[in-house]
């Protein structure tokens, strides 16, 4: 407990604390002001009540369009499963600014829908669920794929149909996995910052949209502080529910091998179930990828490499780099991140698996809260942080640091299930053979928690690939990532640099799947794959 | 397969960790070198000069490396996030500054930056070389580099011989013929937006009897599509050159042109999209010695190379700006495809900052009806 | 709890496991209660007793893994409260086996080994043994998931079995399994025992299993001892009541002895017992003769045939319906009447009425739970079993007795 404690004491808490102690203390003391200013004002009001109800009703969308394909990709085997299962996660890294302009065209009169749902909280929930379906497919998919096959059977023979199978075993059997998910994705969308600007367009605004503008529109720090403060409220208590709600549903349950439950369709009505869930899939997440690189090959002259030949060509600027060398950036950042995310993630997430009460709820609460928490607010709490007795304040090693913050929720919640349905008597069996709890946990835990870590390390280093406002916060400029070598591409008029920017949009899909698909290739455990 | 030879994954995260914090204490100590070189009697020579910045800086290879080359000392550009964010972090962090030189803060934020003791002041032998409108404060605490203008800018296919004539003022924008054709960005969450509000504030005024809430009360009537950045409104909105959009209209730059032609995938003879001048914003952006450096002297250098010429003949195509230095030649594509404003709007750096957040919130309710 | 002179003297030998005085409570419920056990060096200890009654928490707290709230455990004089699971070199075997489903067959066996940190060449060695023992050769790289419910349990055992532990403890071992794989198991585990003199604790609920197994056994209640001896000795001499219905002996009737007599207001009967006033009396199936005269007389309620016997149920005139053995000449037909003669030393005279205080009420929990659960299903079939099981466990106890 004590590692993942300090790091989350030293890079999340004492930044944040320090940030709002200097945001609410303006002239040296505690001014409460700024609170009474957030419920006086009504745009602030309907901030708060709008980034609450989206949140639920994204989170809620995001689960039920994502459970058919944890449920097909769990236990059907298909072709092509583990590529489709890594290109899913691809929307988690991209821009904002990107997907915005995917969604724009296709949810323009023009799109495919017909209707024009721009600038409509329709958009803005389309697109929380395209990013966030993976979480639901790979979070619950991974839990499932490990569900014993036989309970359903048993089930099936008590005369249950498929529906009260799927309410009264299945359901109930997935619940930690369940509500893992959906506290990432609450998370996610509560703290919405880009997609709603971009989609929702001015009628729409979170706390973290209204946290940005205080801080870097208006200057005003006292009432971002107080906004934030709000916002990390809301947040814990919706987390300490949802926590204790956790431990109470824990069980203990037989996992098999994910391998053993999957299976070739069979009926036509299995081939039906899958096709459909792949066409909805692709519908949902493949029609904006899809417009997305198609662009970045759409030249004047019909389809060509035009701005991919463009790429090498830097224009002579210090500050744009070879796309090879984004790329080069962008995966040491990701790799390093997940790695500490990893670490720290599986040590919390022993944490959260093996203790009771209290002290590890709020545990778990801290644990996740650096998702909830607003970005700009943590950045500047950093610069505050870190001056002395060391100056990392512009230092790049603060990137992955940055990054696993938000990655080691992603660890927890995809290991911490697993690691809590691991029966208490086989960790006691190893021990009687001799192991001590150290051993214990590297030769039980560890390897039983592996398939779903990798998942979870697989969105740390698709968060960290992905991120842009820590990394443009203190990157330096030389060493670009992907997101910011787009931004940057993007920040000026030009063909060229349109088409640039989306040619290294594709590189960065491209470098996201293989990524993904590599992580989960990983094998700790050599002699049978679980 | 024999237990024994099994990969141990405990120890490589372990090792991994390892190296990981060992990379945390080398950077930070690398952070610090600055403030360890030897000390010279009066003010002592720094290694490195850290120059901060927003995210739109971009230089040129070997630019900066002339100014290594002329005082030894070399330059760490840190950039911190957009405009607003830098001076935030300038402004948290002005007892131990995280640089030695700031450059981007402009006249929106001027008033806040100068209020705050940002900066110590600087005159550089330079500043006869720009002109006067430019430099808006007296005691030189801040040297203005560069300037832009934000403007309305066209798509020239919709306009002229085809279409209804190019709107020569903000005033015909409300009228029927443009309905619907203009894309604007938020002022609460971008630059150009803010710009371009200030710009109408410039024109109408507060008072009297057509004020700048009576224009963007009828502007609103007439369909202005309000965005949230200058990134949608151009590339997905706005209709002329690289963007895909079907509005002609778009708050963008002076500079926009230009760079349309640059950065053309097809080598452009002319401009795709044209420049109104009426109704321009002029945003001015400055740099200052940070207050808490140690090398005010050599900070002072550094800042008389941002206006030398080496650097402001680089800054257009680079970033897309106008040089401060009247004898920096502008390059081609400026002078070819582009207008400059003649008479750009402003407005007193103090009243934008004193009323910046009332206007916005009135412009919300307008536009939101 | 009455112990002979002959195991006292036994016993007084290389005493190894000593377990006293552990309590162990989980909230309000008490699991241990004061418990004291000995297991000595070769010797197979059966604990047996009814679910719930602490027998698994007896073997996690020797095994480390539950310390007790009082009392401590000690191995070789020596107290082990100090000693973490890992360094006990216990062997433990649990209910659900607990294989690692991660790891294949030579993973599981080999674990402990391993964790002996022994060679990898001598790992495989041992690792082949240990299923040559329990029949699995050529498992080796199974994996765990696609093995049977015997193969599974001969795994455990074999894990269990490979690092040599200096106690074997094996926690109701045989419970999932089919009534021939268990009796077939059974037999062989009672020869792995005395071949490799191995020391171990056996828990089971199943008297048969016990029986069949031990050298010794432990019946226990409630988290405290009921009865220890030899199996011999417990069935023969059911401490108590309790005990005697958890065996399936339901012919538990009030006599008044009187100079080797005992008087139950239906008949009158000898017993060897010579002491004097109320008491209960254990009348085990086996005791009765069907003999003309006899003082006990009743009709056949039914009959049923049980491989080497008869069981008949009697309806006593102006009495108890009673279960009787009938293994000799003509079986007596439904509703023929039959006189039965008691065998004097069979008769068990539980403690006297003075003391019958102490012995379960129709509310204590454990009492009903046993009289719902055990003794109805156990009366049957089991009974023939029980007799000849405890001949061989009569057998063995003898062999080692001085």
């Amino acid at each position: 407990m004590g590692v993942p404690t300090f790091f989350l004491l030293l890079f999340f808490v004492y930044p944040l604390l320090r940030i709002l102690w200097t945001s609410l203390t303006p002239g040296a003391h505690l001014d409460l002001a700024p609170f009474a200013e957030v419920f006086r004002r009504p745009t602030l009001r309907a901030a708060a009540w709008f980034t609450l109800w989206q949140a639920v009703i994204s989170t809620a969308l995001t689960l039920l369009a994502g459970l058919p394909g944890a449920y097909v990709f769990a236990r059907f085997d298909f072709p092509g499963r583990s590529v489709l299962r890594a290109v899913i996660t691809v929307p988690f890294v991209l821009p904002a600014v990107v997907v915005g302009s995917a969604f724009l065209v296709l949810l323009g009169p023009a799109g495919p829908l017909g209707v024009d749902l721009r600038r409509t909280v329709w958009a803005i929930l389309i697109a929380h669920v395209f990013y966030n379906y993976a979480v639901v497919l790979r979070t619950v998919g991974g839990l499932w794929a490990h569900l014993d096959p036989r309970l359903e059977d048993a089930a099936r023979v008590l005369g249950a149909g498929r529906w009260r199978i799927f309410r009264e075993v299945t359901l109930p059997l997935l619940r930690p996995a369940l509500a893992a998910a959906a506290s990432i994705v609450f998370l996610f969308t509560f703290t919405s910052f880009g997609v709603i600007l971009i989609l929702g367009g001015l009628r729409y605004a979170t706390l973290e949209v209204e946290i940005y503008r205080q801080t870097t529109s208006f200057l005003n720090l006292p009432l971002a502080g107080a906004l934030s403060v709000l916002q990390l409220v809301g947040v814990s208590a919706i987390l300490f529910v949802y926590s204790r709600y956790q431990e109470r549903r824990a069980v203990e349950q037989t996992l098999r091998p994910a391998r053993e439950t999957a299976r070739r369709p069979r009926t036509p009505g299995e081939y039906l179930l899958v096709f459909g869930t792949l066409g909805f899939t692709g519908l949902l997440l493949g029609t904006p990828l899809f417009v997305l690189v198609e662009r970045s090959f759409r030249t004047s002259a019909g389809y060509g490499l035009t701005f991919y030949r463009a790429l090498a060509d830097t224009q002579g600027s210090a500050l744009f780099v070879p796309p090879v060398v984004a790329v080069r950036n962008s995966l040491v950042f990701a790799l390093a991140a997940m790695a500490l995310a990893l670490v720290i993630g599986l040590m919390a997430a022993t944490v959260v698996a093996y203790m009771r009460g209290a002290v590890s709820r709020w545990f778990d609460v801290l644990l996740m809260l650096p998702l909830g928490t607003s970005a700009v607010t943590i950045g500047l709490g950093f610069i505050l942080a870190f001056d002395r007795p060391i100056d990392l304040r512009t230092s790049p090693v603060l990137i992955p640091l940055a990054h696993a913050l938000v990655a080691v929720p992603f660890v927890v919640r995809t290991a911490a299930p697993v690691m809590r349905s691991v029966k208490g008597s086989l960790r006691e069996a190893a021990a009687v053979l001799g192991a001590a709890p150290a051993r214990v946990w590297r030769e039980v835990d560890l390897p039983l928690v592996t398939r779903s870590a990798l998942v979870g390390a697989g969105f740390a280093f698709a968060i960290s690939l992905g991120e842009f406002g820590a990394t443009a916060f203190i990157a330096r400029p030389d060493t670009p990532t992907l997101p910011v070598a787009i931004y940057r591409l993007l920040g000026q008029p030009g063909s060229l640099n349109l088409g640039r920017a989306m040619a290294m949009n594709t590189i960065l899909m491209v470098t996201t799947a293989l990524a993904i698909l590599l992580i989960e290739r990983f094998r700790v455990v050599e002699e049978s794959e679980f | 397969m024999s237990e024994g030879r099994r990969v141990r994954p405990g120890i490589v995260l372990l090792l991994l960790s390892g190296v990981l914090l060992g990379l945390l204490f080398l950077a930070g100590c690398g952070g610090g070198e600055e403030s360890t070189t030897t000390s010279a009697p009066a003010e002592p020579k720094p290694q490195e000069l850290v120059l901060m910045t927003h995210d739109s800086f971009a230089v040129s290879e070997g630019v900066l490396e002339d100014f290594t080359a002329e005082t030894g000392i070399n330059v760490r550009v840190l950039q911190a996030g957009d405009a607003g964010t830098m001076l935030n972090q300038a402004i948290l962090t002005k007892d131990n500054p995280l640089a030695d030189v700031l450059y981007g803060v402009d006249n929106t934020f001027l008033s806040r930056a100068l209020a705050e003791n940002l900066f110590m002041p600087h005159t550089s032998p330079l500043m006869d070389t720009v002109p006067v409108e430019l430099q808006l404060d007296p005691e030189y605490r801040v040297t203005p580099i560069d300037y832009g203008d934000v403007c309305l800018n066209y798509d020239k296919e919709a306009f002229g011989a085809s279409g209804p004539p190019v709107p020569e003022s903000l005033r015909d924008l409300t009228t029927p013929a443009y309905k619907n054709m203009l894309v604007v960005e938020d002022p609460s969450t971008s630059s150009p937006g803010l710009a371009f509000l200030l710009a109408t504030i410039a024109e109408f005024g507060e008072a009297g009897d057509y004020t700048w809430q009576d224009f963007w009360r009828d502007l609103n009537a007439n369909g202005v599509l309000v965005v949230s950045g200058w990134e949608e409104a151009y590339y997905s909105d706005f209709s002329g050159g690289s963007g895909a959009g079907d509005r002609p209209l778009v708050v963008s730059y002076a500079s926009s042109p230009p760079a349309e032609v640059i950065f053309s995938e097809t080598p452009l003879t002319e401009a795709p999209t044209g420049v109104i001048t009426q109704g321009a914003f002029r945003q001015i952006e400055f740099a200052g010695i940070l207050a808490g450096t140690e090398y005010p002297t050599w900070a002072g250098r550094l800042l008389d190379f941002l206006l030398s010429t080496r650097f402001q003949e680089d800054m257009p195509l680079n970033m897309f700006v106008f040089p401060a230095n009247s004898q920096a030649k502008l390059p081609e594509a400026f002078v070819k495809y582009t207008t400059v404003p003649e008479s750009p709007l402003t407005l007193d750096p103090q009243a934008i900052d004193a009323n910046r957040e009332r206007w916005i919130e009135e412009w919300a309710r307008i536009v939101l009806g | 709890m009455r112990r002979t002179v002959a195991t006292e003297a036994w016993l007084a030998e290389a005493l190894m496991l000593e377990v006293k005085g552990v309590s162990v409570r989980f909230g309000d419920t008490v699991a241990l209660d004061g418990l004291d056990v000995t297991v000595h060096d070769g010797e197979v200890l059966a604990v047996l007793g009814p679910s719930g009654c602490g027998k698994s928490t007896l073997l996690r707290v020797v095994a480390g893994l539950q310390p007790p709230a009082e009392g401590s455990v000690l191995w070789d004089g020596r107290p082990l409260d100090d000693v973490p699971p890992h360094m006990r070199n216990f062997g433990l075997m649990f209910q659900d086996f607990a294989l690692f489903p991660h790891k294949t067959v030579t993973g599981n066996v080999g674990f402990g080994l391993r964790m002996l940190g022994m060679a990898a060449p001598e790992i495989d060695r041992r690792v082949a043994e240990a299923l040559e023992m329990v029949g699995l050769r050529g498992y080796e790289g199974r994996s765990i998931a696609y093995l049977s419910g015997g193969e599974q349990q001969r795994v455990a055992l074999a894990r269990a079995l490979a690092p040599e532990p200096r106690l074997l403890m094996l926690d109701e071992p045989l419970g999932s399994l089919d009534r021939t794989l268990r009796e077939r198991l059974l037999l062989e585990l009672r020869g792995l025992f005395v071949e490799l003199g191995i020391t171990a604790i056996y828990v089971t609920h199943d008297q048969e299993e016990a029986f069949a197994i031990c050298d010794r056994m432990v019946v226990m209640r409630a988290g405290r001892v009921a009865q220890i001896g030899t199996p011999e000795q417990v069935w023969r001499r059911p401490a108590d009541e309790w005990v005697a219905r958890f065996l399936g002996f339901t012919n538990i009737v009030d006599a008044e002895l009187a100079g080797g007599e005992a008087a139950t207001s239906w008949a009158r009967f000898r017993v060897a017992d010579r002491g004097e006033g109320p008491r209960r009396l254990v009348l085990r199936p086996d005791v009765f003769a069907l003999e003309e005269g006899g003082p006990v007389r009743g009709t056949v309620l039914a009959r049923a045939f049980r491989g080497g016997h008869y069981l008949l149920r009697v309806r006593i005139e102006d009495g108890p319906t009673l279960e009787v053995e009938a293994d000799r000449g003509p079986v007596p037909a439904v509703g023929q009447a039959v006189a039965l003669r008691p065998d004097p030393e069979g008769v068990v005279v539980l403690a006297d009425s003075a003391s019958a205080d102490r012995e379960p009420e129709p509310g204590d929990p454990a009492a009903a739970q046993v009289g719902r659960r055990g003794a109805p299903r156990s009366s049957g079939p089991d009974f023939a079993r029980t007799a000849r099981s405890s001949d061989r466990g009569e057998r063995d106890c003898e062999d080692v007795q001085p």
